[in-house]
């Protein structure tokens, strides 16, 4: 179906193609209609209508009416036969959409599962690779269209360190890149917050305003995009409901549209803002609390603050800045790294008021999480089973579980779903059933991490309210939000995050990460009790503490949480926010895993949701430019060295890296004796010296195969061949002279095995790794590149387990055994794995990903050291080998008697 | 166990989906086109006649393609496309990432305890091998395409090589090894079985191949009788955990409806 996988690399200027200027397409839909394979009912049914050249439509609809499936019509990526079944015509410019390559450019929600690679340059350039473009056209191409979205950034940025809006910009990037006449926005910024929002928003509008493109979106956020919108297509499951001018529609539908779950202009929220309590009492008090994962990169320290008993709280502030870990403290699930956190009694169990130290079943009925995404809660095949887990762990009878979950799914309107599987349900049921999870237990205290986050508006205002009847009951509320409605509805108290900095550290050289220490905590004395009134509570706070906000209208006051924002120093690298400092960080460092041999490499895809803070490790290095971080730069925007105390390894084709790896060790396999083993250990450890690597470096990295290499000797050990000397026969086990021989000569060998692998292929940036196994060595380059898209997934996957995890113990599944623990915490991480793998898919393919004759924006190749490296490598074992051979050890699994 | 199965038959065995790849399901199943038969219709209708038959619409008679790439239906129903799409190989490397990370999870979780705890049994420690193996099966029960249970398995080494196995590119070895012994499998059943019982002999298969390698890495040099018990119950391992748990885990899969855009997704998927 797909020929040329091993396409041209050398791309002879006659086969390449170019970008081509032309007008944005004719759109026209006859009796349209699209059923995905497996599917009774039809995702969209008997479309007409006929779409200008140039006009910009907002298309909205119900969800489930299509929208999404239309949008991937038009970009030409609805797949084949196999994949669904087609009805009626769907031209751009009378041509199938599926011809046109490049011609439409499609921006989906998750910017996190549209960035294909590592680095930002090569993410926009990967559209034009697919086309087939010449390279010399690619860079210049890129650079115009990171700046198009008004993304000053180097080729090289990481994409993983971008804040939700710059990462969708930079989606927006690679698209335009292709030079699109025609741009398909499906919910862009649905995911993002407010400040982002503009950003993309923005963005989007330079790009259509000259009417050289078309645009067509899809957003229940109908506000935001109407400025730009000529006119407006309402989707309905049989053809279109409306169609017309946005005045127009809004004014004659409105009302159906809200009914649909469309932010309408003028429709009011049929809901009103709760007037707070200033009386209400304090049921969960933090005192100097520091959070963050990691004892080194503490988020937040020294934070103080109330929750008042049975009213809402607000924690807001910019993004990246901790909410949801000091959202994930509050719960009881996260450790706090400092500072103290205690419920008041009756809620709490008597004499215990930390919630860290409770147990997972303890949990249930007082601390309630809903977590960001509702999916990582699922721990259940069926809805009711969902439901009723958390009753089943607090040992509640049989029948009160079924009476129960029975109740409170007819309260949340999924009765009719009860045996459905928790992931096929939709966004807003989702959303709905991870709430039921959490009130199943009637918890004291339900914290929600972002519970409007992509709501339409119908699901957001079943949210609203039932968080409203919550309060009604009496119960307490925390909410990390940055949803300007829902502050305004249920911002009883708020409490405002500003960003922290990590202690300063010492010179631009920076200490090692060992030395860095989270900072001391506010030592103010000030304990948590819940014994004075709330009028001394308001007086216990001073200047310098937490300001007391209690809004008693409809506008909530803010609490500024303290410590105020700290300064390092004069230097460039401002951390107002550390999105931002990330930014600058990266733009003035080296990557990180060049400098260090611990950091984590390429794999992990760093956070803008906020699981995990930034991380503070080479601080102090990154910050300066004197280190040659520019010339590095400049290099790196070309394949080859980057200026490390190993350079060779950096300067060689990582092809050739695995092949000297396979130098190194396939001949060791012949032998099995300790005279080969020792020589090439020996030798590959005077190597690694030679080349400059540090004692302290090697050991770190080869500690594990230190600790596996006896493990894997004490079979030989005990089950070896016998001979020579019997020091032990018992049953099976024999240890003879020549079982420990044995044993030594395998000990010895996994290590001269595993040694050069470690070296070799550790700290390997997978983007360099790539191209080579494409370009050298011609491996099929879908495959290559799938693999690396997937690699860097792998960085996503892990936070995605992390945040399950969590969501476990908060489940009251958090005290039962780690192996059953694990096995659900697994298949949970391969459905999230799949779907998306599958969205990423689409995000590939909508940039061209998978057609032949694929060109290569930067060169892969090998050279005269990479041909010396290689001679050297061989020399290594050879000289093991005829050790072994002069002195008369040698000694093969095939002469082992 | 044998490693060489007989052609199971699918319907005694996987009640829930029969293999759509048998051609005479889809003619004589009685009843109206509704979501029972419609996974069979997917692969027996083809496109250019997909505008008369079910839509009757405005536009009868106006047959369209939808691609070029779909322009080649498959004129004979049973000849399933064995050609590689993009959501195909992107979602065969995320599972390979996915257990690779899975993996290394366990590993932290007393693998090292169990490493030891096997190498004091004689040969007992294959018993464990089949965690190891089970991305090859998952790969080719899901993805269904020639080299799937290899791509899978690979990409799992790379990347537990990658975040932390100490083995490297021995790890890459085996991966290569268990996936080609899973890919040998599917490839004797003409990539047209995938029930329990091709599952199980997948599995086995992993075991099969992985085998040699565990012996030439390690217990080369042990007695006869180690050797055998490694060797059985490594096969018992690889087929009842990564045969078994690898045919389980997609049918859950599917059920989540993760692999509604797989022919191993609409199988068995329930409709609510």
């Amino acid at each position: 179906m797909r020929p040329g996988d091993g396409s041209d690399l050398t791309s002879t200027s006659a086969s390449v193609a170019a970008p081509t200027q032309s007008r944005p397409p004719l759109i026209e839909l006859e009796g349209w209609g699209w059923r995905h394979a497996g599917r009774s009912r039809w995702a969209v049914r008997d479309l007409t209508c006929r779409i200008e050249p140039g006009q910009r439509v907002l298309l909205l609809g119900a969800s489930g009416a299509g929208k999404s499936t239309l949008l991937r019509a038009l970009a030409g990526l609805l797949g084949g036969a196999d994949e669904g079944e087609e009805a009626g015509r769907l031209r751009l410019d009378g041509q199938s959409a599926d011809r046109q390559p490049g011609r439409t450019g499609l921006v989906m929600q998750d910017p996190a599962s549209q960035l294909v690679l590592a680095r930002a340059g090569d993410d926009v350039a990967f559209g034009c690779e697919n086309l087939g473009w010449a390279r010399e056209l690619i860079w210049p191409r890129v650079r115009s269209s990171l700046d198009a979205v008004g993304l000053g950034l180097p080729f090289d940025h990481d994409t993983g360190k971008l804040s939700g809006g710059q990462r969708q910009r930079l989606v927006l990037a690679g698209v335009l890149a292709m030079g699109p006449d025609l741009l398909l926005l499906d919910e862009p910024t649905a995911n993002l917050d407010p400040a982002g929002v503009l950003e993309v928003r923005q963005a989007v509008a330079d790009l259509v305003a000259d009417r050289s493109r078309g645009l067509i979106v899809v957003e229940h956020r109908s506000q935001t995009w109407l400025p730009l919108i000529d006119r407006v297509l309402v989707l309905a499951p049989d053809g279109l409901l409306t169609d017309g001018p946005p005045d127009q529609v809004f004014d004659r539908h409105g009302s159906e549209l809200a009914e649909l779950g469309v932010w309408t202009p003028g429709q009011p929220l049929d809901l009103s803002p709760r007037p707070a309590d200033p009386s209400a009492s304090t049921i969960l008090c933090g005192r100097g609390l520091t959070i963050g994962h990691d004892p080194l990169r503490p988020v937040q320290s020294g934070l103080d603050l109330d929750l008042p008993r049975g009213q809402s709280t607000v924690l807001t502030g910019p993004n990246g800045v901790g909410k949801t870990t000091l959202a994930l403290t509050l719960a009881g699930l996260l450790p706090r790294l400092g500072g103290e956190l205690a419920m008041a009694e009756p809620e709490a169990p008597p004499g215990r008021p930390d919630p860290a130290s409770w147990r997972s079943r303890e949990l249930l009925t007082r601390l309630g999480t809903v977590f960001q995404e509702p999916e990582h809660q699922f721990v259940a095949s069926t809805v009711e089973d969902e439901v009723a887990v958390g009753l089943r762990a607090l040992g509640r009878p049989p029948a009160e579980v079924a009476r129960q979950t029975t109740e409170l799914l007819e309260r949340l309107h999924l009765a009719q779903l009860g045996r459905a599987n928790p992931y096929t349900l939709s966004g807003g049921e989702k959303r709905r059933l991870s709430v039921a999870t959490v009130l199943a237990t009637s918890p004291a205290v339900v914290v929600l991490d972002e519970p409007t986050f992509g709501q339409d508006r119908r699901t957001w205002i079943s949210l609203v309210r039932l968080i409203g009847q919550l309060l009604d009951q009496g119960v307490t509320v925390v909410s990390s939000t940055h949803d300007d409605d829902y502050i305004a509805l249920l911002g009883q108290h708020r409490l405002e995050l500003s960003p922290q900095v990590p202690p300063p550290v010492a010179g631009p050289t920076g200490p090692s990460s060992e030395h860095l220490r989270p900072p001391p905590r506010r030592v103010d004395g000030r304990k948590c009790s819940f014994a004075e009134g709330a009028d001394e509570r308001v007086q216990r706070r001073g200047p310098g503490g937490v300001e007391e906000g209690v809004a008693l209208g409809h506008r909530p006051t803010t609490e500024q949480l303290r410590p105020p924002l700290r300064r390092v120093d004069g230097r460039n690298c401002s951390l107002d926010e550390w999105d931002d400092e990330r930014a600058q960080r990266s733009t003035c460092s080296s990557r990180p895993e060049v400098d260090d041999g611990d950091s984590r490499s390429g794999l992990e895809e760093s956070p803008t949701e906020q699981l995990r803070p930034p991380s503070r490790r080479v601080e102090g290095r990154n910050c300066s430019l004197d280190d040659g971080g520019a010339d590095e730069r400049a290099q790196r925007s070309g394949r080859t060295g980057r200026i490390t105390r190993f350079n060779l390894l950096q300067r060689v084709n990582p092809t050739s890296r695995i092949a000297a790896a396979l130098i190194l060790t396939l001949p060791m396999l012949i032998s099995l004796d300790w005279v080969s083993g020792v020589v090439a250990v020996g030798l590959e450890l005077a190597v690694c010296l030679a080349l400059g690597w540090r004692p302290a470096t090697l050991a770190r990295r080869l500690w594990p195969l230190a600790l596996i290499a006896p493990v894997t000797a004490i079979g030989p050990l005990l089950y070896g061949r016998p001979g020579g000397l019997i020091y032990l026969d018992w049953w099976l086990v024999v240890i003879s002279q020549q079982s420990v021989s044995l044993a030594l000569a395998v000990l010895i060998r996994v290590i001269a095995l595993g040694l050069p692998c470690v070296i070799l292929l550790g700290r390997m940036d997978p983007t360099d790794l790539a191209d080579g196994l494409a370009q050298v060595w011609r491996l099929p380059h879908r495959f290559v590149l799938g693999a690396l898209a997937a690699f860097r997934l792998t960085g996503r996957l892990s936070r995605d387990w992390r945040s399950m995890e969590l969501a476990r113990r908060a489940r009251g599944l958090g005290d039962s055994r780690a192996l059953r623990r694990l096995a659900g915490l697994s298949f949970a991480v391969l459905v999230t794995a799949v779907r998306r793998g599958s969205e990423l898919a689409t995000a590939m393919e909508s940039r061209g990903f998978g057609r032949p004759g694929r060109t290569w924006a930067r060169l892969s190749r090998r050279g005269p050291i990479d041909r010396a490296f290689l001679a050297a490598a061989a020399l290594i074992p050879l000289i093991a080998l005829a050790a072994a051979i002069v002195s008369g050890h040698l000694r093969t699994l095939l002469s082992i008697q | 166990m044998s490693d060489r199965p007989t052609m199971p038959n699918p319907a005694g065995l996987d009640p829930a989906g029969p293999t759509t790849a048998v051609p005479t399901t889809s003619a004589p199943l009685p009843g109206a086109p509704t979501a029972a038969v419609s996974s069979a219709n997917t692969s027996s209708t083809g496109a250019p006649t997909t505008g008369t038959l079910l839509t009757g619409g405005p536009l009868t008679g106006v047959p369209t393609t939808s691609s070029p790439t779909a322009a080649v239906p498959p004129t004979n129903p049973s000849a399933r496309s064995l050609s590689w799409r993009v959501v195909d190989i992107v979602v065969a490397a995320v599972l390979g990432a996915a257990t690779g990370l899975i993996l290394v999870a366990w590993n932290t979780i007393g693998a090292a305890g169990g490493d030891v705890l096997a190498a004091l049994t004689p040969g007992l420690g294959g018993l464990a091998a089949g965690g190891w193996m089970i991305g090859g099966v998952l790969g080719g029960l899901i993805v269904r395409k020639p080299g799937a249970a290899i791509f899978v398995e690979v990409v799992a080494a790379l990347v537990s090589a990658a975040i932390g196995s100490q083995w490297g590119l021995l790890s890459l070895l085996s991966g290569l090894a268990q996936g080609l012994g899973a890919e040998l499998i599917f490839l004797i059943l003409l990539y047209r079985r995938w029930s329990l019982l091709p599952a199980l002999a997948a599995g086995a298969g992993c075991a099969l191949l992985e085998y040699p390698v565990e012996l030439i890495f390690y217990y080369g040099a042990t007695v006869p009788l180690f050797k055998i018990v490694y060797l059985i119950t490594m096969l018992i391992s690889g087929a009842v955990i990564a045969g078994g748990g690898g045919w389980l885990i997609t049918r859950a899969l599917a059920r989540t409806g993760a692999l509604n855009r797989f022919e191993a997704g609409r199988e068995t998927r329930r409709r609510v």
